[in-house]
């Protein structure tokens, strides 16, 4: 088993094939929240900060919050269907940390400052070197990670708003292969990888409605990460010297440029207190995935046979509910439990082995307690099982089943 | 110099081109749930046929590295069959490319410094590609081996080695003092032992005078054969082979599935050029009509120098450079003619087959080629076609195919095979056969 582990927190954020939502994002934010699926955006904490930032504005004191979340992903497909002899192939192994900061300080007059360092964008596909999807993708890679400072203010005593600003910086890696036809014969290697920069902001409220409920909305803009980077070649040497230097020629190392469209994110919630002991939550969140219409580097070198590189994606908007409840077990310990269900992104005739998305269901169990000065530990462990997908995309078809356990673990203090 | 550009055919667009192509029209190689585990029992191998069984590629039957994939020899490995034994041979084969402002000899392919490529093809001698490392004393007929003669007829195939040598040199390579005076079907059926044999003949006897432009033996070309000759023979070949358990025989090929035939007429229509001027076998000017008259592959570096460089042409094509059209309906009606026999002939001799004689197989390659040629065959997620030097299934002959392509028809022997006597041996995976150079 292949273990990536990013050790750095600053400096960082391994991605995962996307696991509680769809397409490339990662929603993993906090123990706390992914103990109730996700459902948090009605919810108070530093980490609100991701979820709603109109969460921070009913936080006293000072907040910090230190998360880390392990993705284990596994995906089987059973194809391409189209050529013959084929069978079950299963990505690479691979272990995802994702980390994630918060900081939130409450200042005079229901002004409350605050920032977080998370990533919540991101990919991780790995299949076996020469496998037979190798011309569809080898290896892909998305890691982003994103600075949102925020502010919080109480408007009134039982309405809060939140806005902020993210700017992220992305890396983004692919390697495929591409026949170079009859008149060479071979296997082009490409190895693609850019960098940049993308700016967004978020904005939310949250509105009491008595003492037990509380309604929220929160809006996180859509960004484009504009990049820059760099395509290599490479491919085995060919016998003929002239055939080699020829190939040479038409497959120069070049820089490129390149576009990810991110998409903006809509949660609308609400919590209900049922007693003092258990608290409900659910939220509705709509992503805008449909501004995702292909994957495009803009190599600066073109030659006959170097064409850039464009990958159709189409991306649709996609819907997913998310419902959860804590138990406060007793002062010291809180129980929590959650479903989701998200549609996915990716038409069924684009389902390719660089990500395969698929409409997903998720089960998680947490649990939270509380430590010494105003410490307290969260835990969870989230299921999440997509929907076996059979893609019709046209060179690659098969039926693809992923399934990704989730475990994390956040420490906080009040102080 | 200018030179017939290609940018029809150049490689723009296979690179990064996601999803394109209607695959649901594309031959595909059956799947085979239960690969064959170990060898299957054919017995002791021998391949008789022309320059399609002996390897023949990109003009020259001399490149070691073609030899190794003939057909005969990519069919012995997957059927397990170990020290299947070819003539050892030493030589090239036309070069694939070069880099514009730099020829070499018999180059076919070029690309300038854009990549942009264009073809320059002159008539070679293919015996100077070529350089026989074993001579016929040598040679040992009793193991699994490839009689595969260049250039050799039906007819020829019925005569003593000795009788052919004088006309087709590579005849020499199985001459020893006991099989010279052997026939080419003789010598398999008197020496090889064979408990399986693949017949491939047949081809040159339509294909020399296509090749050579439909001009007839009497002005230097060649003729078609006799179609009651050609009957004859290959009675003769059957009966000859008649206690043979296994035998696969292989039918020919439309002479409009080689870009030898086709190829220049597209590359012409695409410079728009319509017609030209050629010469009949007086020496007087006559119209070649590109709608219906083929002007060979052959003819390329000749028109490149005169129409291209000239812009005009000033000197007429000879009529070795043109299948005209009343040719090209002469070799389709042989080819037609010849199918039929061979069909006729199989059946005849299927009857009186018995005992652990199996049923002698026709593999029907004419209309094989006619759907590669219309669909291409997928490998791995790509399809390879009969385009002239980029598809990857033609050497650059235009005539024969390439190690690839040598492996389709293996593949396609292998399916009848498995259909015919219930076999499962497992296809030639094309895939592991990429980065095999198409030229020398």
């Amino acid at each position: 088993m292949n273990s990536r582990i990013t050790g750095s927190i600053l400096c960082v954020t391994a991605l995962a094939s996307s696991a509680l939502s769809a397409g490339f994002a990662i929603s993993e934010q906090s123990p706390a929240a992914m103990g109730t699926a996700g459902a948090y955006s009605a919810a108070q904490s530093a980490s609100s900060i991701y979820y709603n930032p109109a969460g921070i504005a009913g936080l006293s004191g000072r907040n910090f919050e230190g998360d880390v979340h392990i993705l284990m992903p596994s995906t089987d497909l059973t194809g391409p269907t189209n050529r013959p002899g084929y069978r079950t192939e299963s990505m690479e192994s691979e272990t995802f940390v994702v980390p994630g900061l918060f900081y939130a300080h409450e200042l005079s007059g229901g002004h409350t400052m605050g920032l977080g360092v998370f990533a919540y964008m991101g990919l991780g596909v790995t299949w076996e070197e020469d496998w037979v999807g190798r011309e569809e993708i080898e290896e892909i890679g998305l890691q982003a990670i994103t600075v949102n400072p925020t502010w919080g203010y109480r408007l009134k005593d039982n309405l809060r708003v939140g806005a902020g600003l993210s700017v992220t910086h992305g890396d983004v890696h692919l390697s495929r292969d591409t026949y170079s036809g009859g008149a060479f014969n071979t296997y082009i290697d490409a190895d693609m990888e850019g960098a940049g920069w993308a700016f967004g902001y978020n904005l939310g409220l949250q509105y009491d409605m008595d003492e037990k409920t509380t309604f929220a909305l929160s809006w996180r803009s859509p960004i484009t990460l504009a990049g820059e980077g760099e395509a290599e070649f490479s491919w085995p040497e060919l016998d003929n010297p002239t055939q080699q230097g020829l190939l040479s020629a038409q497959f120069p190392t070049t820089d490129l440029n390149l576009d990810v469209e991110m998409p903006g994110i809509l949660m609308a919630g609400v919590s209900h207190k049922l007693n003092p002991q258990l608290v409900l939550r659910g939220d509705f969140v709509l992503s805008t995935w449909s501004a995702y219409e292909e994957l495009y580097f803009d190599f600066e070198t073109e030659t006959s046979l170097l064409q850039d590189s464009r990958s159709p994606k189409e991306y649709e908007d996609t819907m997913a509910l998310r419902l959860g409840g804590e138990w406060q077990m007793n002062p010291a310990t809180i129980l929590r439990f959650g479903y989701y269900y998200e549609e996915e992104a990716v038409k069924d005739e684009l389902v390719e082995p660089s990500l395969p998305d698929g409409a997903r269901n998720g089960f998680s169990v947490g649990m939270g307690y509380a430590l010494k000065g105003n410490q307290m530990l969260d835990v969870y462990f989230l299921l999440v099982s997509l929907q076996a997908r059979e893609s019709t995309f046209a060179s690659f078809p098969g039926v693809y089943e992923t399934s990704i356990p989730i475990l994390g673990l956040g420490w906080s203090k009040s102080f | 110099m200018s030179r017939i550009r290609l940018h029809h055919i150049a490689l723009v667009g296979l690179l990064f081109a996601w999803g394109c192509g209607d695959e649901d029209s594309i031959p595909s190689i059956p799947n085979y749930e239960n690969p064959a585990s170990s060898a299957q029992d054919f017995g002791a191998y021998a391949a008789i046929g022309n320059s399609l069984t002996a390897g023949f590629q990109s003009g020259a039957w001399g490149n070691p590295d073609h030899i190794e994939y003939s057909f005969p020899n990519q069919l012995a490995r997957a059927l397990g069959i170990e020290n299947f034994d070819q003539v050892a041979l030493g030589g090239t084969g036309l070069a694939s490319v070069t880099v514009d402002g730099a020829p070499v000899g018999n180059q076919v392919l070029n690309f300038d410094a854009s990549g942009n490529s264009s073809v320059s093809y002159s008539p070679i001698d293919s015996l100077a590609l070529f350089t026989l490392q074993t001579v016929g004393a040598d040679i040992s007929f009793a193991a699994p081996r490839n009689f595969g003669i260049p250039g050799i007829t039906l007819l020829g195939a019925t005569q003593p080695l000795t009788a052919v040598q004088p006309l087709i040199p590579y005849a020499g390579a199985y001459m020893n003092a006991t099989s010279a005076s052997l026939s080419q079907i003789d010598l398999v059926a008197q020496q090889a032992n064979a408990d399986f044999i693949t017949l491939w003949l047949g081809n040159n006897d339509v294909l020399g005078f296509v090749t050579a432009g439909g001009v007839p033996a009497a002005f230097g070309g060649q003729d078609i054969s006799d179609a009651t000759l050609f009957s004859g023979a290959y009675a003769y070949a059957l009966n000859a082979f008649a206690t043979t358990e296994y035998i696969v025989a292989l039918n020919i090929p439309d002479i409009n599935s080689i870009p030898y035939v086709t190829y220049p007429n597209a590359v012409l229509g695409s410079l728009g050029v319509t017609q030209l001027m050629g010469t009949d076998l007086a020496g007087n000017t006559v119209p070649v009509d590109l709608s219906q008259d083929f002007v060979l592959l052959s003819a390329l570096s000749t028109l490149q120098a005169d129409l291209l460089d000239n812009g005009a042409q000033d000197t007429p094509l000879g009529p070795q450079y043109v299948l005209d059209a009343s040719e090209a309906a002469a070799a389709q009606a042989a080819v037609d003619e010849f199918n039929t026999r061979i069909a006729a002939t199989i059946d005849q001799f299927n009857t009186g087959r018995q005992g652990n004689q199996s049923p002698i197989l026709l593999v029907d390659m004419n209309s094989f080629f006619s759907e590669v040629t219309q669909n291409g065959v997928m490998a791995g997620g790509n399809t390879l076609t009969t385009t002239y030097a980029t598809g990857g299934l033609f050497s650059l002959d235009g005539i024969h195919p390439s190690s690839l392509g040598y492996a389709v028809v293996a593949n396609k022997v292998i399916e009848t095979m498995n259909e015919g006597w219930g076999r499962s041996i497992e296809p030639i995976d094309l895939e592991s056969l990429f980065g095999v150079a198409p030229g020398m």
